[in-house]
C-alpha cells in the first residue's frame, strides 16, 4: 500500500508541480526521496535553494515521513542537523497529508518562523528581540550554503 | 557570526517547551510546599522530642532514687508506696476475679499472656450517689471502696468521655519476663493497651497499662492511665495482694534502672522517635487499676508449658492443642467511681494471630494475582481503539484507586505488624501496587483514546465550523488540511495556554483571585490540585477506619456503574469478557467481605450486615454489564423512550448515479490511499458479468417466461446481498469524508480522528 501511494504522489507531483518546490526519489528506492525548496521571496532565505531528504516509513500514509534539511539553514525551527520542528511531521500527522502539502508547510515556515516553539532557542530569541540581526545572519547563511 | 548551538540530541528531544518559561512558578511552588506541609504533619521538631526524652529520663532517675530509698527503708525522701486498699480484695472476690493455685496435673494457667483480647464489658457507676440507687449484692462493698470519694474531684477528672456507652473492651498485652538475674520465674512484667469502644459510634478511648503477672495463680495487676500520661511503676506494689508485695517491689527496681539505661542509650545514639501517641488526656484524667484473672485451662501444666515453649521456639514436636486463652477482670477507678467488668474475654495469642496473618496474606496475594492476570488478559483483548473506546475510564480509575488504597493499607499493616508476618504481607502489597499501576495506566490509555470524542459534546468540536476562530489554547491546527498548507505549529509540549497566565499576575493583587484565575487557565494547576486533594484524602482514609469503610463501600458500589452508563449511552456493549467481569467482581468482593463479614478477620473489624447488600448490588451491576453484551442490547433495562443511544452507521446507502457513459462509478478518491472508491467492488466487473448473463440467456434461449421471472428474483436477491456487502467497502465519516473502510480502519487504530478534518470519529 505504501509503495502504491508513494507512486501516486510522485505522479501527482509530476502532473501538478508546486510552484517553489520539487521532489522525487533519489535512486531506485522509492522510499528515499530528495526535495528542493526555493527560499520564499519575502524571506531572508530568498534566492537560496535548499535540499531536503525525505524517507518514507514502510507504513507510510499512517506514519509521517522523515523530512530533514541537508542544506545548512539559519532558522529558529531547524537545527544544525537539519531536523525540522513541525507538528504535522510529528503527532499532528494525518494520512490525508501529502509530500507536496508538507513541503508547502515548510515553505510557509521559512516565511513565518514560530519562535514560540523553537528548536534552537538562541535563534528564536534573536528573532524575537533583534529581527534585523536575525535576518542578516539568515541571509548570510543562505548566501554561504544555499547559493 | 552566530553559530547555531549544536543540538546533539535528535531534534525531537531538543524541542524546548517555552510554556515553562512563560508560566509563573511561584504558585506551583507555594502549592507543593503547602501540600508537603500538610502531608508531613509533625507535632513538633526533633529538638522538642529530644527535650522530652531528657525530661523522661530525669523523671525516671528521680523515681528510681526515691524508690530505692524506700526499699532500703530510709525516710530521707518523702516517698512511700501506700498500702494496698483493703476494700479492693472483697470487690475482686465478689466479681470472681481471683486466681488460685491449681492442681498442676489436671489444669493450669497460660504463662505467656502476650496477645489480644476482645469482648463485651459491663459498666457500673460506683460513685456514692448512684450506688444508693442500685441494690446489687456487691453494692455495700463498692460503697466501702468509694468511701472517701470526692464528688467534685470526680466530676473534674472524669472528662468528656461517655463511660456508660462503652460496651466493648479490647486488651492487648505484651509480656516481658524479668531481665535481671536470679529473678523469680513466677512473675513477669506486662504492659499494653486497653481500648474501650462504643459499639454504635465506634469511638474509642485508649488506656495504657503497666503491671505484673503472677504466673502461679494466673492473675495480673496493673495500673492504667489514659494514653499520653505515663504510668508510675513505683506504685505497682500498692495494688498487688499483700503476699506478693515484696516480690513486686523487687521487680520494679531493676525494671526502672533498665529503662533508664535504655533511654540513655537512645539519647546517646540520637534515635529520637517522635511519639505519635494520641492524646487521650483531653477525654479523661482518670487513673485506673486493672485486675485480671486468667481462666484456667484443663490441660496439665507440663503439657501447657511444652506447648508454650513450642510456640516460642518451634522444634516441630507434637503438642497439645489447648483451648484459647480467656480472661476475666475488673477495670476500676477509685478517682472517678468507674468500674468495668469483663468475663471470659477470649484472647488471640500472638502466634495464632501470626498464623492468621500469614494465611490472609497468602489468600489475598492469590486474589491479587488472579486479578492481575485477569486484567492483563482483558488488556490484551481490548487493545484496539474501538475496544478501548467501549470501556469506561471511571471503572478502571475507581479500581486503581481502591488498589492504591489497598497497597498503602497492606504496607502500613506490614510495618505495624513487625516481625515475620509482615514479610508475607509485603506480597499482597506489592501485587496491589502492580495492579494499581497497570489499572491507572490502562485508565490513562482509555482517557487518551476517548479524550477527543468526550470533548466533542462540551466544546462544539475542534472544528465545528471553520468560520469560528478557535481559541489558541486548543493547539491543534484548525484549518482543513487539504485546502491550505498548515500554519507552522509548534510541537505541542504540555497543552498549556500560551498567553493567558502571564497577564493576571500584574492585574490581580489578591492571592486568592490570582489563584482562582490560575486554576481556570492552567490545566497543570488543576492536575496538581486534584492530586493534592486525592493524596490528602487517601492519607486520611488510611488513618481512619470509618472513613476507609465508607470509602470502600462507595467505590465498590460505583465500580461497574460507569461502565453500564457508558455502554447504555453509546449503545454498545462493554466488550469486557465474562471471565474478567466475574473474576474481578468475585476477587474484589472476597477481599471486602473478608473484612466486612468475617467475624474473626485479622483487623478485628466488626461484621457489618450491610456488606451483603453491597455484595448483592455489585453482583447485580456485574450481571447488567454482562447482559448488556448479550443480544438484549446495552439499553435493555431502560424504558424504550430513554433508549436513545444511536450508533453511527459508517456504511449508509450512497446515492449512486449510474452514468451509462462512464463504466466506472467512483465516489472519489480515498484521502488515505489516494485510490478511487467504488460503491461496489464488483462494479468494475459488471460488463463481464453482463456478458455472462447474456451468455446464460443465450444458452437457455428456449426458457419459459416463468423461468425468466425466477431468475429475475434470484438476480435481485443477489444484487441486494451484493450491495449490502459492497457498502462495507466504503466508510462515510460523520463529517462527510469518505474513505475505504480498510484504510480508515488502519488509521483509526492509530488515532480516532478524521484524517481530513481532524474531527473525532465514533468507533468503526
Amino acid at each position: 500500500m505504501a509503495l502504491k501511494r508513494i507512486n501516486k504522489e510522485l505522479i501527482d507531483l509530476g502532473r501538478d508541480p508546486p510552484s517553489s518546490c520539487s521532489a522525487g526519489p533519489t535512486g531506485d528506492n522509492m522510499f528515499q526521496w530528495q526535495a528542493t525548496i526555493m527560499g520564499p521571496g519575502e524571506s531572508p532565505y530568498a534566492g537560496g535553494v535548499f535540499f531536503l531528504s525525505i524517507s518514507f516509513p514502510v507504513d507510510y500514509p499512517f506514519k509521517p515521513p522523515k523530512v530533514s534539511f541537508t542544506t545548512k539553514i539559519y532558522h529558529p525551527n531547524i537545527n544544525a542537523n537539519g531536523s525540522i520542528c513541525l507538528d504535522i511531521l510529528r503527532d499532528q500527522w494525518s494520512p490525508a497529508l501529502t509530500i507536496s502539502k508538507v513541503l508547502l508547510s515548510i515553505c510557509s515556515m521559512l516565511t513565518d518562523p514560530n519562535p514560540d516553539d523553537p528548536l534552537v532557542p538562541d535563534i528564536a530569541h534573536l528573532y524575537k528581540t533583534d529581527r534585523t540581526r536575525y535576518e542578516a545572519t539568515a541571509r548570510e547563511w543562505t548566501r554561504k550554503y544555499a547559493m | 557570526m552566530d553559530i547555531p548551538p549544536r543540538d546533539e540530541a535528535d531534534g525531537e528531544a531538543g524541542a524546548f517547551p517555552p510554556q515553562q518559561r512563560v508560566r509563573n512558578p511561584i504558585p506551583q511552588f507555594l502549592f507543593i510546599s503547602f501540600m508537603l506541609f500538610l502531608l508531613t504533619n509533625h507535632n513538633g521538631d526533633e529538638f522538642l522530642a529530644r527535650h522530652q526524652y531528657r525530661d523522661a529520663l530525669r523523671t525516671l532517675e528521680y523515681q528510681l532514687s526515691n524508690y530505692t530509698a524506700w526499699m532500703k527503708g530510709s525516710n530521707e525522701t518523702n516517698f512511700t508506696v501506700p498500702e494496698r486498699d483493703a476494700t479492693v480484695a472483697p470487690l475482686l472476690h465478689s466479681f470472681h476475679v481471683v486466681g488460685g493455685h491449681l492442681d498442676s496435673s489436671t489444669s493450669s494457667y497460660y504463662a505467656n499472656t502476650t496477645g489480644t483480647f476482645h469482648g463485651d464489658t459491663n459498666f457500673y457507676n460506683v460513685t456514692p450517689p448512684s450506688l444508693n440507687d442500685t441494690a446489687l449484692e456487691w453494692s455495700p462493698i463498692a460503697e466501702k471502696y468509694m468511701m472517701d470519694a470526692n464528688m467534685s474531684l470526680i466530676l473534674e477528672k472524669i472528662g468528656s468521655w461517655n463511660w456508660s456507652a462503652s460496651d466493648k473492651v479490647a486488651l492487648s498485652l505484651v509480656e516481658k519476663p524479668p531481665s535481671f538475674i536470679n529473678a523469680s520465674k513466677d512473675v513477669a512484667l506486662v504492659h499494653g493497651k486497653i481500648e474501650l469502644t462504643h459499639e454504635s459510634t465506634s469511638d474509642d478511648l485508649r488506656l495504657e497499662f503497666e503491671g505484673i503477672h503472677f504466673i502461679s495463680n494466673g492473675t495480673i495487676h496493673a495500673i492504667a492511665e489514659p494514653s499520653g500520661r505515663h504510668v508510675d511503676l513505683r506504685f505497682l506494689p500498692s495494688i498487688v495482694p499483700e503476699t506478693f508485695r515484696n516480690e513486686t517491689a523487687q521487680i520494679v527496681e531493676p525494671e526502672l534502672s533498665s529503662r533508664i539505661s535504655k533511654l540513655k542509650n537512645l539519647i546517646d545514639a540520637g534515635i529520637i522517635e517522635q511519639e505519635a501517641a494520641v492524646d487521650e488526656v483531653s477525654k479523661t484524667m482518670c487513673a485506673f487499676s486493672l485486675h485480671v484473672a486468667l481462666d484456667h485451662v484443663k490441660v496439665p501444666e507440663l503439657l501447657l508449658r511444652e506447648y508454650e515453649d513450642e510456640i516460642q521456639q518451634p522444634a516441630g514436636i507434637w503438642t497439645v492443642h489447648p483451648p484459647p486463652m480467656s480472661i476475666s477482670g475488673l477495670l476500676m477507678s477509685k478517682e472517678c467511681g468507674i468500674l468495668y467488668e469483663f468475663h471470659q474475654v477470649e484472647g488471640v495469642g500472638l502466634r495464632s494471630l501470626f498464623r492468621k496473618l500469614t494465611t490472609y496474606a497468602g489468600s489475598s496475594a492469590i486474589t491479587y494475582l488472579t486479578m492481575l492476570v485477569l486484567l492483563f488478559r482483558q488488556m490484551q483483548r481490548s487493545r484496539t481503539p474501538s475496544g478501548i473506546s467501549r470501556l469506561s475510564f471511571w471503572t478502571f480509575l475507581v479500581q486503581s484507586t481502591v488498589d492504591s488504597l489497598s497497597f498503602a493499607g497492606h504496607t502500613v499493616f506490614a510495618l505495624v505488624a513487625d516481625g515475620k508476618p509482615s514479610l508475607s504481607l509485603v506480597v499482597p502489597a506489592f501485587l496491589a501496587c502492580v495492579l494499581f499501576a497497570n489499572e491507572a495506566q490502562f485508565a490513562m490509555l482509555i482517557q487518551q483514546f476517548q479524550a477527543p470524542e468526550d470533548a466533542s459534546p462540551r466544546v462544539p468540536g475542534p472544528t465545528p465550523n471553520p468560520a469560528i476562530p478557535n481559541p489558541p489554547a486548543t493547539g491543534a491546527p484548525e484549518t482543513e488540511i487539504p485546502a491550505t498548507p498548515l500554519p507552522v505549529q509548534s510541537t505541542p509540549g504540555p497543552p498549556a495556554p500560551q498567553a493567558s497566565p502571564t497577564t493576571p499576575l500584574l492585574r490581580q493583587p489578591s492571592f486568592l483571585a490570582f489563584f482562582i484565575q490560575h486554576l481556570r487557565s492552567d490545566p497543570q494547576m488543576r492536575l496538581w490540585l486534584v492530586m493534592f486533594l486525592f493524596l490528602t484524602f487517601m492519607v486520611h482514609t488510611i488513618l481512619s477506619a470509618t472513613l476507609s469503610i465508607i470509602f470502600v463501600s462507595i467505590t465498590y458500589s460505583l465500580f461497574w456503574l460507569p461502565q453500564i452508563v457508558r455502554s447504555a449511552r453509546r449503545g454498545r456493549g462493554s466488550g469486557l469478557s465474562k471471565e474478567y467481569l466475574v473474576g474481578t467482581t468475585l476477587c474484589r468482593l472476597y477481599i471486602a467481605l473478608y473484612f466486612l463479614l468475617c467475624p474473626k478477620n485479622v483487623l478485628d473489624i466488626e461484621p457489618r450486615p450491610w456488606a451483603t447488600i453491597l455484595a448483592g448490588f455489585v453482583c447485580f451491576q456485574m450481571s447488567i454489564v454482562i447482559l448488556q453484551d448479550t443480544r438484549l442490547g446495552p439499553t435493555f433495562f431502560l424504558p424504550r423512550q430513554y433508549a436513545t443511544a444511536k450508533t453511527y452507521d459508517y456504511h449508509p446507502v450512497m446515492p449512486v448515479t449510474y452514468d451509462p457513459e462512464s463504466p466506472d462509478p467512483s465516489l472519489g478518491d480515498c484521502a488515505i490511499c489516494m485510490d478511487a472508491i467504488y460503491v461496489d467492488a464488483s462494479s468494475r466487473r459488471r460488463p463481464t458479468s453482463l456478458d455472462g448473463k447474456s451468455d446464460w440467456s443465450k444458452t437457455s434461449a428456449k426458457g419459459t417466461s416463468k423461468r425468466k421471472a425466477t431468475s429475475g428474483i434470484l438476480n435481485a436477491v443477489q444484487m441486494g446481498v451484493e450491495s449490502a456487502t459492497a457498502r462495507k467497502n466504503y466508510s462515510l465519516a460523520p463529517c462527510h469524508h469518505l474513505f475505504h473502510t480498510e484504510c480508515l480502519e488502519k488509521w483509526l487504530a492509530i488515532k480516532n480522528i478524521c484524517p481530513q478534518c481532524r474531527r473525532p470519529l465514533p468507533a468503526l
